[in-house]
């Protein structure tokens, strides 16, 4: 017995010496980008022991150690890290420098900034939210002229339209929740600018690309805006809205928390507004519109839903338009617009990998324009299904793929009661799938490559066309990224119309970026050069002679864009400059050689400032824009547009106001366009012959009015909740 | 003599017991009444992240780190700095909700979560987040209906919005109330379970009531 203590005892010292001791752990942490960790925790394993790191990212640890004889290293963000120690002299252990890596869900956040701007309410750290777009001055809530001060954009005033980096306003398309919405602007006749046809508070998040976009869209030369409508409405409630312009109304139901239904009617015409306040058009019927939209959405499971949207809008105008060849004698013009459109998507993930999204879009516009004792009918109709799937495939990969299908049918009748009878029409089927994967190569390196496959039955040319984008993280603030893409596009409706020996235009993007952001600053320097080919060109009147239709078209368009946002400097205060400067030169349509179209200018700066006032409980939004001027055409000069307009400026303002009517909540939003009442113009028409001495007679492009002032009341109504005691 | 080396060798290994599990948490919320400062947070934080880590299986202890992450958020400096903890209390609270912690407690934790992103850009973040403080505190309420802590926290989110937008002190108070009434009867014995929130209540309903 005293054998069996007296070994009992032995072994319990030899215990206390293996297992008691206390040991000594040197080291330091760092991040991906070898700077230190502050603040990590080094545990022993299986304990609740540990220590910290110190500001220059180094530890010490003095503990007794289990049987296992391991650390365990977290740090917010980053995967643990576990070491088996091996005991040094004197019981001190030093594991030198350990480099942390970033967890996955880290990974997943970061995008590629080169040739995108992303707005969106869901992610952080984007340029732009839903709400920036309705409270920008100068834009009075439209989503296009929002995007207008932006970099990479061309302020066209009399279209009303996005033209980006030296591109047509055709090779820019709008998809909404991933299909196409072929009328994104409400019709227009010349000189009176469109409007976007949605309201921005329909969107919950906004990617604007100024090129190289991703393989999952396509037909678009410049670049694509996609727009992602809102989920589930999160309350029930109606809203009114009284305006200078018009009225519109809205009532919204959530029903079990997974099933709201949203309907609205608007109706605006600016009869009362343009016989108060003078403008540049002479109009007859001004501006009428009436519409009505639904908006239905069901979660269909944890992290499924449905969503339908259909909308309806008629619009009317009439108008006289001067007459450059005689100025006693104007055009009669009219416009009457029918417009429909019906959007389903679905999104859904499958075992908690595959991510499966798809929708589709029916798309109808009809306009009746009447000038003078013409009359013309164009009908656009497109339908569009899609689907895609993506899914991760462990940290490293991320595959998406995906079909889309879709059919339009356009038709154009042209008559004058007497000789002149026309009657076109085409209908084209169009297939199109793509396949991209983002790698990350490691925690600084990123990169998405796609390829896209699309083949129209009209033009009858498969086109392949890839999409690389890379990025490196410089630091955790900072990455510079580049992009290439080959774009592909059909040509313009009224083209297709005339002729079926055409094929894709297309353009080529190389872009380099770098982007720093940090606490609610952001600064980022974009340069581009776009290579179009293949463009329309005609060299007399196509509607006659289709023959003279071809692909002989090219050009050019390089440049640099520059963009600084403060959120953070100023309270209260937001403020953003963008600066674009654009080299652009092409041939096309009926450009006798290459040079600057007359929608590209040069410099183009936006200065966006807004300040919530609290004390009076509103935000003020002040916007400065300025282009320089844009190129015209002198048909009594040899040169094509040689000339150039005089600059544009720009100074608006808006206030929104939130207050109360009756107990419910409401927004009163003044607006005014050209404050300082700068007289703009954007080109030129010319009359069609010379006078005696050679010279045009000419009427300016201008706005439809110096300035635009909106006032608007916004109430909403919400059910009075009843409280359970 | 097998015998007493086994019962030996059980005795002297090196597990950790129910007990020290439970002095260790009692500690650290005791510490964490008294916390004031970010760095108190950050300290604390740490240790419950190591009682998590050693006991693997426990909801607790990730329950208070992302509660110590939180609160920290909201007296630091630095959008991004402040982001990121509520990034990783966000992931925190869904490894304590899979580790089977209390629905309703979680819940609260998360509508923090969203108070602490909306504090840090409230002219962008309101209309996001606001809403969904709000939805996801009803939910809670309508399964927990004497939950202290959701009816505080769900009535402290309708006092401070305004009354257009459906809150306001009218529809506060009851909820203030009804929280204060709960805290004050509630037992007192030390408890691993979440209990804080008394004299948050009670302060805010002497607040409410000027």
């Amino acid at each position: 017995m005293k054998k069996a203590i007296a070994f009992i005892g032995f072994f319990a010292a030899l215990q206390t010496m293996l297992w008691g001791q206390k040991i000594t752990v040197n080291g330091s942490v760092s991040d991906e980008f070898n700077q230190p960790v502050i603040g990590a925790n080094i545990m022993v394993k299986n304990t609740y022991l540990g220590t910290t790191t110190d500001l220059d990212g180094s530890f010490v640890l003095i503990a007794e150690l289990t049987a296992e004889k391991a650390i365990v290293i977290t740090y917010l963000g980053y995967e643990p890290y576990e070491k088996v120690l091996s005991s040094g002299p004197d019981n001190t252990v030093n594991i030198g420098t350990v480099k942390l890596k970033p967890s996955s869900t880290e990974l997943e956040g970061v995008t590629i900034t080169a040739g995108a701007f992303e707005a969106s309410d869901e992610k952080r750290g984007t340029i732009l939210n839903s709400l920036d777009i309705a409270t920008t001055a100068g834009a009075t809530a439209d989503v296009a002229a929002t995007l207008n001060t932006l970099p990479g954009t061309q302020r066209v005033g009399e279209e009303g339209r996005l033209f980006v980096r030296g591109g047509a306003a055709y090779e820019t398309r709008t998809f909404i929740d991933g299909t196409v919405a072929q009328n994104p602007y409400n019709s227009s006749v010349s000189g009176v600018p469109s409007r976007g046809r949605y309201s921005p508070f329909l969107f919950s998040g906004t990617a604007f690309s100024t090129g190289g976009y991703s393989a999952e869209f396509g037909q678009a030369l410049s670049s694509a805006l996609v727009l992602n409508t809102h989920g589930l409405a999160t309350k029930t409630q109606s809203e009114i809205g009284i305006t200078t312009v018009g009225l519109d109304a809205t009532h919204q139901k959530l029903w079990d928390n997974n099933t709201s239904l949203a309907v609205s009617a608007n109706y605006m015409n600016l009869s009362p507004y343009t016989a108060i306040i003078d403008q540049n058009i002479d109009w007859v019927a001004p501006f009428q519109n009436y519409g009505s939209q639904v908006i239905y959405r069901k979660k269909t499971s944890e992290n499924g839903i449905l969503k339908i949207h259909g909308d309806f809008s008629e619009t009317k105008m009439r108008l006289k338009y001067p007459n450059a060849d005689d100025l006693k004698d104007p055009n009669d013009v009219s416009l009457r617009n029918n417009y429909g459109y019906l959007n389903a998507s679905f999104k859904e993930i499958i075992k908690d990998t595959w991510t499966i999204s798809g929708g589709m879009s029916y798309n109808f516009n009809k306009d009746y324009v009447q000038f003078d004792s013409i009359n013309h009918q164009i009908t656009d109709q497109l339908v569009q299904a899609r689907v895609s799937a993506s899914r991760f495939v462990g940290n490293v990969f991320k595959i998406k793929t995906g079909v889309e299908y879709y059919n339009q049918a356009y038709r154009e009748k042209v008559n004058n009661k007497s000789d002149l009878n026309r009657d076109f029409n085409y209908l084209l089927h169009h297939t199109a799938a793509f396949a991209e994967v983002d790698i990350v190569f490691n925690s600084r390196l990123y990169a998405r490559i796609g390829e896209r496959f699309e083949y129209s039955s009209y033009v009858n040319e498969p086109t392949f066309s890839s999409r690389v984008s890379l990025a490196y993280r410089l630091s955790s603030n900072s990455q510079v990224s580049g992009a290439f893409g080959q774009f592909y596009q059909l040509p313009e409706s009224r083209f297709l119309l005339y002729s079926s020996d055409l094929v894709n235009e297309n353009a080529l993007h190389y872009i380099l970026n770098y982007q720093y952001s940090k606490d609610q600053r952001i600064f980022r320097i974009e340069g581009y050069y776009k290579d179009y080919g293949r463009l329309i060109r005609y060299n007399g009147d196509y509607r006659y002679e289709p023959w003279l239709l071809n692909n002989s078209g090219n050009g050019y368009a390089r440049g640099i864009d520059v963009y600084f946002r403060d959120k953070k400097t100023f309270k209260d205060i937001d403020y953003w400059i963008s600066y674009s400067f654009l080299d652009t030169e092409r041939n096309f349509l009926n450009f006798r050689n290459e040079v600057t179209p007359g929608f590209a200018s040069r410099h183009n700066l936006s200065i966006v400032y807004k300040h919530w006032i609290d004390k009076i409980d509103s935000q003020l939004g002040i916007t400065y824009s300025f282009s320089s001027g844009r190129p015209y055409d002198d048909p009594a000069s040899v040169l094509q547009n040689d000339k150039r307009t005089p600059a544009f400026h720009d100074l608006s303002a808006n206030l929104s106001h939130l207050t109360q009517l009756w107990g419910h909540s409401t927004i009163l939003f003044l607006s005014c366009t050209n404050i300082l009442g700068f007289e703009n113009i954007f080109g030129y028409r010319y009359g069609s012959s010379p006078d005696e001495e050679g010279n045009f007679s000419r009427i300016p492009v201008e706005p439809t009015a110096k300035r635009f002032a909106f006032i608007g009341l916004f109430i909403t109504f919400e059910k009075k909740e009843v409280n359970n005691k | 003599m097998k015998k007493l080396i086994i019962i030996f060798l059980s005795i002297s290994s090196f597990s950790l017991s129910a007990q020290d599990y439970l002095s260790a948490m009692q500690n650290n919320l005791k510490q964490l009444d008294a916390a004031e400062t970010p760095q108190n947070y950050t300290g604390l934080a740490l240790s419950f992240e190591r009682i998590a880590v050693a006991e693997q299986t426990k909801w607790h202890p990730y329950y208070y780190q992302a509660f110590c992450l939180l609160a920290k958020s909201f007296l630091i400096e630095g959008a991004d700095d402040r982001d990121k903890l509520v990034d990783a209390a966000e992931a925190i609270i869904e490894k304590a909700g899979q580790l089977g912690g209390d629905k309703a407690e979680l819940s609260v934790l998360q509508a923090r979560a969203y108070q602490a992103r909306l504090s840090v850009d409230p002219a962008s973040r309101s209309m996001q987040y606001g809403p969904k403080t709000t939805m996801l505190l009803a939910e809670a309420r309508a399964k927990n209906p004497n939950n202290p802590r959701v009816l505080f926290l769900l009535g402290q989110n309708l006092l401070f919005t305004p009354e257009g937008y459906g809150g306001g002190k009218d529809r506060a108070l009851p909820l203030i109330e009804k929280a204060v009434a709960i805290f004050n009867t509630a037992p007192t014995e030390p408890t691993v379970d979440p209990s804080w929130g008394r004299d948050e209540a009670n302060s805010l309903l002497a607040n409410a009531k000027k």
